[in-house]
């Protein structure tokens, strides 16, 4: 019995450790979402423990043994006023820990040396390096890649050409809506050369599950050939692959003309108007 | 002899009789069965589509659904577990259990209420009839983002889905007005307002809730269906729409509603936990306070579904959210110390609710953890989102809709569900919540995103997916021991007593089930427990031996309650 009792605090644990594992995060910015996390997963053990072992204790200590009439005390002002504040204060705790990691991971610095505007489109990405005359677009028949400088802050400009998609990077523990008439800017900083996957997050339509993209990084020099190399080979959007993806509605039903102009607009100079909106 | 070849033919002409009568019914218990049936008709349906749901994302590669079906089911089963499952039956319970506690004949509005049921009703059918139509079911997920539900999207399932939640988010308006009313000019005399059973406080501000909540659905709607046939483009930003403006509309009713389907179920909480401890609820004037402020903060929280938008004021709507744990964390602690030094007594219902205190805590927490935005930022449409919240859903609506069930069935039939069923009912369930949720938890950090029929084998997600289909069957095979209780239990006659389990509130004043126009004498009002009163003065002073109820089993002891007093009071 009392070795059950010295076991119980770590059920919950055990419970949430069972699904509670954050991914490593690849970026600085996802590293402070990583520490944040930490905080929040063991202050939800301890809460989860308490709830657990006060509810196993009354079940135990309680069960029915006679017909007694028992306790028929209703209330306590002081317990209610002490399980009333000490929530209290553990969500004020949390707030503050909340808004410094996010400003954080909000944070868009002014002068990043690279800008890649982002536009999601159904059912692919196209990531066009702003400046640098490059431009990959996906064609639906694999990922495309987003190639970055490990160590540097890249800023990303995320637009949509037709309806919500969410740029996800789960390894950068961060996502973001693409939405049309909308402009995202957030910034992200890769800590080390690496690939991952990317993959749209908000449901947009029959093939939202394809919707995939690979994030490369690859030390400054590397990806600075990279770029020479993808400018040498003509890189452009690929003519006419955006545009069928995107249903056109009937005329006369209120659906969105085929493209607010993006994918197939010159390299480089595609930059969507900036709106501050968004802007921390 | 006679008597017998009598009521023989007389047999065949009654069952038309019967069904007629259901049919044009306004009695609020009639309806309230009607709801209650129902509901758990489309729970059924819905939980049918989550097992194929479930089964086609056990492996990857489409095994038997298209990716079409798939965001078909997704779609429904959403919708119909929210807006024809968890609303309805709690508006089932409580068109049921109001007048019944408060100590009224019937409701406010007999009539609008018969309307309200129909409405429901036939919202659900348009809804599901979806299947049938060329293109098949709405799509869009039970959230309707535009622009895709808009110009994105074609065929008349969007369209039946668009008119089947009208027709329910109308039937609850209805719904609410009615309950609204009932409670406050229908109370027997002597029913304060502080004396009323904390269901009947819940189910109040509930409805005070939808009435806020509901209206905005009803237009969003409206406007869609408007940008769709009518050529609108309030939607559209490609002509100069707005397509963040759905979203606020929608939580601004969505919101609301998480707690609209949460509070009325905290209610059954209070009335089980309490009368299966033997002692009154813990801090009633908190609890009341506390729903008030789960109410008034509900408002103002609906774009902590929208952090990632990145056009929402982040900081506000996570520090709201935070707020709004705390009345929900206090309700827990007062359910707590309601059980501590009571006579705990672990029937079904009882341990439903000691369940959710186990697994809606879980849900909690992670929803916490939702409403800090960087967090959010990694769970947002994850799976992770769809653990947290099948974790409140389940923990808490799903398992105290069941404990409801247990409580309330005698009261409602005049006979018992099976108790040994309903102990392999709740034991499979309580196994099966972890086993499916938990690995959701971690699929979702590692970056399973929500509403995908498919994924990749390189992702690595093969393992944990199949650990939660084993854990949804296991939910689906604990079910069928509830649906057994209920068939054994109504071909059974009915000999449950007035007060099988020692209760306190008013609807266990009267038979079981209660006569048409509910009670034939009241005792008298003097606390938020007349029954419990009423026992102990029959008991005499002093005398405690009668308060626990003791087995199910219909027999003598505390079956009945003493109404030899002046009714009313
Ligand atoms: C019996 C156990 C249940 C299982 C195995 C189950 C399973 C699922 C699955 C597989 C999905 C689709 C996830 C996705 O692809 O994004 C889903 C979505 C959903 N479920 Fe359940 N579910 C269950 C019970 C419930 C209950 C009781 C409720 C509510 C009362 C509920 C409400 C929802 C909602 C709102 C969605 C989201 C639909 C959408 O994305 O639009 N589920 N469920
Ligand atoms: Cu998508
Ligand atoms: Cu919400």
């Amino acid at each position: 019995m009392t070795r059950l009792r010295r076991a119980l605090p770590l059920l919950p644990v055990a419970a949430l450790a069972a699904g509670g594992c954050m991914p490593q995060a690849a970026t600085t910015q996802g590293q402070a979402t990583f520490n944040l996390y930490q905080v929040f997963f063991w202050a939800g053990g301890v809460v989860a423990a308490i709830v657990w072992i006060l509810t196993t204790v009354a079940v135990l200590r309680y069960r029915r043994r006679s017909d007694a009439l028992p306790s028929q005390v209703r209330e306590n002002t002081r317990l209610e006023f002490a399980w009333t504040a000490l929530p209290f204060l553990t969500v004020a705790g949390l707030s503050v820990l909340t808004l410094l990691t996010l400003s954080t991971v909000d944070a868009v610095p002014r002068d990043t040396p690279l800008t890649v505007h982002v536009l999601a489109f159904r059912w692919s990405w196209q990531f066009t390096y702003q400046g640098q005359g490059v431009v990959v677009t996906g064609d639906g028949t694999q990922p495309p890649e987003l190639v970055l400088p490990a160590g540097q802050t890249t800023e990303i400009v995320l637009n949509s050409a037709d309806v919500i998609h969410s740029f996800w990077v789960p390894d950068f523990l961060f996502k973001r809506d693409a939405i049309p008439g909308v402009t995202n800017r957030f910034a992200f900083t890769v800590k080390q050369p690496g690939t991952w996957s990317g993959q749209c997050a908000r449901y947009c339509g029959l093939y939202h599950d394809q919707m995939t993209f690979v994030v490369r990084a690859m030390p400054a020099p590397q990806f600075l050939a990279w770029l020479a190399a993808q400018r040498a080979a003509g890189s452009s959007p690929v003519p006419g692959l955006a545009s069928p993806a995107v249903a056109s509605p009937a005329a006369g039903q209120g659906g969105p003309s085929p493209l607010p102009g993006a994918p197939s607009s010159t390299p480089g100079a595609s930059s969507p108007a900036s709106s501050p909106g968004s802007v921390p | 002899m006679t008597a017998l070849t009598d009521v023989v033919p007389a047999e065949r002409p009654r069952a038309g009789a019967d069904l007629l009568e259901w049919i044009t019914t306004t009695d609020h218990k009639r309806i309230g069965l009607l709801y209650l049936g129902t509901a758990i008709v489309f729970f059924l349906l819905a939980g049918l589509m989550a097992e194929f749901m479930r089964a086609e994302l056990s492996a990857p590669g489409l095994q038997f659904l298209t990716t079409s079906e798939y965001n078909q089911l997704f779609t429904i089963h959403g919708t119909l577990m929210l807006l024809f499952f968890a609303t309805p039956v709690a508006i089932g319970f409580g068109n049921y259990f109001i007048p019944l506690q408060v100590g009224a004949a019937d409701m406010a509005f007999p009539r609008l209420n018969a309307l309200s049921y129909w409405l429901f009703l036939f919202g659900g059918v348009l809804v599901v009839s979806g299947f049938g139509v060329a293109g098949g079911a709405a799509q869009n997920g039970w959230t309707a983002y535009v622009p895709l539900s808009d110009g994105y999207t074609q065929g008349s399932g969007m369209d039946l889905w668009i008119l089947g939640v009208g027709m329910v988010g109308f039937s609850g308006i209805l719904g609410a007005v009615n309950f609204i009313t009932t409670i406050f000019t229908k109370r027997a005399p002597g029913m304060t307002m502080f004396r009323m059973p904390i269901f009947t406080w819940n189910m109040l501000v509930t409805s005070a809730m939808i009435l806020f909540a509901f209206p905005p659905l009803t237009a969003a709607l409206a406007m869609l269906f408007i940008d769709r046939h009518l050529g609108g483009s309030i939607f559209a930003p490609a002509q100069g729409g707005d397509a963040v403006i759905w979203q606020d509309l929608f939580w601004f009713f969505g919101h609301p509603e998480v707690y609209i389907i949460i509070l009325p179920f905290f209610g059954i909480m209070s009335e089980v936990v309490s009368v299966f401890s033997g002692r009154p609820i813990f801090g009633y004037r908190q609890i009341v306070i506390a729903t008030f402020s789960i109410a008034f903060l509900s408002m103002s929280v609906w774009a902590h579904h929208m952090f990632t938008t990145g056009v929402v004021n982040d900081p506000f709507f996570s520090v709201m959210s935070y707020l709004i744990a705390i009345p929900t964390g206090v309700k827990i602690f007062n359910w707590i110390a309601t059980m501590w030094k009571g006579q705990i007594r672990l029937t079904t219902a009882m341990l439903f609710c000691i369940g959710m205190l186990y697994t809606f805590t879980i849900g909690g927490i992670s929803g916490v953890m939702a409403a800090s935005p960087p967090l959010d930022f990694q769970f947002n449409d994850s799976y992770f989102i769809v653990a947290h919240f099948h974790n409140v859903l389940i923990g808490g609506t799903v398992f105290l809709t069941f404990a409801g069930f247990y409580y309330w069935f005698p009261k409602m039939t005049g006979r018992f569900l099976d108790e040994r069923l309903g102990k392999l009912h709740f034991a499979t369930w309580l196994v099966g919540v972890p086993l499916t949720l938990l690995p959701m938890y971690q699929l979702g950090l590692d970056g399973m995103p929500r509403r995908i029929a498919d994924y990749a084998p390189a992702t690595g997600w093969s393992d944990l997916n199949m650990v939660a289909t084993v854990g949804a069957i296991l939910l689906g095979l604990g079910t069928i021991p509830f649906l057994v209780a209920i068939v054994a239990a109504l071909r059974q006659p009915a000999t449950a007593p007035a007060d099988p389990w020692g209760g306190f509130a008013l609807e266990w004043a009267t038979s079981s089930p209660p006569p048409a126009h509910n009670f034939d004498t009241l005792p008298p009002i003097r606390s938020d427990r007349p029954v419990f009163d009423a026992r102990m003065a029959a008991a005499g002073a002093g005398v405690a031996a009668s308060l626990a109820g003791g087995s199910p089993a219909p027999g003598p002891g505390t079956g009945s309650v003493p109404g030899p007093r002046p009714g009313g009071g």
